[in-house]
């Protein structure tokens, strides 16, 4: 809870103008930031130039900006719909950039999952590949989660999903992740093998 | 961050491995930030101010917005150049109007936006834009204009959507919609209508109905050419593609244009239909091109 009062003083004192504060809110996420833009754009140049998009319009516009209690996940949350609008207008450009869905996809890889205890019946990559397949949502989720630390409650605002539902989701996740870890190779079997014949 | 995590998931059987943060990064992005960050407003000395441009840094820059807040204006006039450039990425960005500009690769637009108002709205412009001008009716008296300055004449618009491309000899206007009014020297002036191409150049003044949408297409990543010289293509090339390009006087002297319309996103397109329309060899090596007959 601390650390969320700090971040919200914080926030309202660079509301009011505090430009030591806006350094400290830059300094205090930019990586969080950086990593999530990172992540969802997978370019460099545009990861940077979002978040310098970010903080020049909070900055501009600080004097009109909401109270808020978790400062992190509002920022993760403006962070994204920058993003948005930065890809619709590229999108304009004709860049290399997949814009099936609204929600831009995450994607891991094996070198980033460690599994916790070793399992024959699963290695890194095979976990990875069953992340990588789940619904970009819910890959979001696990992001927030596992990834960068977020509170369920910063994860409900920055997704806009109601509690309960993200940690139904959650457990559900995790509980496949273990099945397959455990005695289920059959399971396992088509989970991993029916994307394939898709 | 674990204070609201009670009873829930978090018997989590893998775990993620993140990479070393760059501080450095981090130290550029506030450095940056504070290079382009507006000041702050002078509190003291009337309401505040009209708007405050948003620039983003970088390489891969794409949109401006140039805010624009409630409230008057300081009554002091200073001249505030703002000049936005592009690199090799187009920029999109909206004027305190809400009209738009879109601003081709390598090129630049310049105005002087602290003085920007309701009856002055005038951009100077060197290399190619696309902009689609708002009506916008003025305190009391009517419409204000928006003028286009290029180094050969200037363009008067009222609300329209048009192309302007200002090239080694002098420039290109394409009228989409709306009417525009191109003031060439200090006499002539040429009013264009929908469809209509204005070309001013060393060799004179000329106006002719096109198919105006392919002048405009790059905005949708196509260059367009339409009887256009090796010249102004080796012009193109240098400012679209950020190459050096070194011409022998044996292709410049050959008389053959080219037309047709060539994706912007790949250079090689355009220099192989050099070599196949125009039949030059051209030879690239590192940043340079070298063309010759």
């Amino acid at each position: 809870m601390e650390d969320n009062r700090y971040w919200s003083d914080c926030w309202n004192a660079f509301r009011k103008g505090d430009e030591e504060k806006f350094r400290l809110l830059h300094d205090g996420f930019f990586h969080l930031l950086h990593d999530y833009a990172l992540r969802l754009l997978q370019d460099n140049d545009l990861a940077y130039d979002a978040i310098q998009d970010l903080f020049m319009k909070l900055w501009i516009r600080r004097r009109s900006l909401p109270e808020v209690q978790f400062v992190k996940a509002y920022l993760l949350r403006s962070l994204r719909t920058t993003m948005l609008n930065k890809l619709r207008s590229l999108k304009l450009y004709e860049l290399n950039i997949s814009l099936q869905s609204s929600i831009p996809d995450i994607e891991f890889s094996p070198e980033e999952i460690k599994i916790k205890e070793e399992s024959e019946l699963l290695n890194a990559r095979q976990l990875t590949k069953m992340i990588n397949e789940l619904p970009p949502i819910q890959k979001h989720i696990i992001y927030l989660r596992f990834y960068e630390g977020l509170s369920y409650k910063e994860i409900s605002e920055v997704v806009d999903m109601n509690y309960q539902s993200l940690i139904n989701t959650v457990n559900r996740i995790l509980n496949r992740v273990k099945v397959a870890l455990r005695n289920h190779p059959e399971f396992l079997l088509v989970f991993l093998f029916l994307p394939h014949l898709a | 961050m674990s204070e609201d995590n009670e009873g829930l998931p978090e018997d989590v059987p893998f775990e993620f491995i993140k990479p070393e943060r760059d501080e450095s990064l981090k130290e550029k992005s506030w450095n940056d930030l504070l290079g382009n960050r507006p000041p702050a407003p002078p509190v003291k000395r009337g309401p505040r101010g009209r708007f405050w441009p948003v620039f983003l840094a970088g390489g891969g820059v794409v949109l401006l917005v140039i805010l624009f807040s409630k409230g008057g204006f300081f009554g002091k006039k200073t001249i505030a150049w703002e000049t936005i450039t592009t690199g090799s990425v187009q920029k999109k960005f909206l004027l305190p109007d809400s009209s738009e500009i879109f601003l081709n690769r390598f090129s630049e637009i310049k105005a002087d936006i602290r003085n920007w108002s309701d009856t002055k709205r005038e951009v100077w412009l060197k290399g190619e834009a696309f902009f689609e001008i708002r009506k916008h009716r003025s305190a009391g008296n009517g419409f204000s204009n928006f003028i286009v300055h290029t180094p050969r004449g200037d363009i008067e618009v009222l609300a329209t959507s048009f192309d302007v491309m200002t090239d080694s000899s002098g420039f290109t206007a394409s009228l989409n919609t709306g009417k525009i009014l191109a003031h060439i020297g200090k006499e002539e002036k040429v009013a264009l209508s929908p469809g209509q191409v204005l070309r001013v150049s060393d060799e004179g003044i000329s106006k002719k109905e096109m198919n105006v949408q392919l002048y405009s297409a790059w905005k949708e990543g196509k260059f367009h050419f339409d009887h256009t010289s090796l010249i102004d293509i080796v012009d193109l090339i240098q400012r679209y593609y950020h190459l050096k390009v070194k011409v022998g006087a044996d292709a410049l002297l050959q008389s053959k244009k080219i037309s047709g319309n060539i994706d912007v996103a790949d250079s090689g397109e355009l220099i192989r239909s050099l070599q196949v329309v125009m039949g030059l060899h051209v030879r690239q090596t590192g940043d340079s091109l070298i063309i010759h007959k």
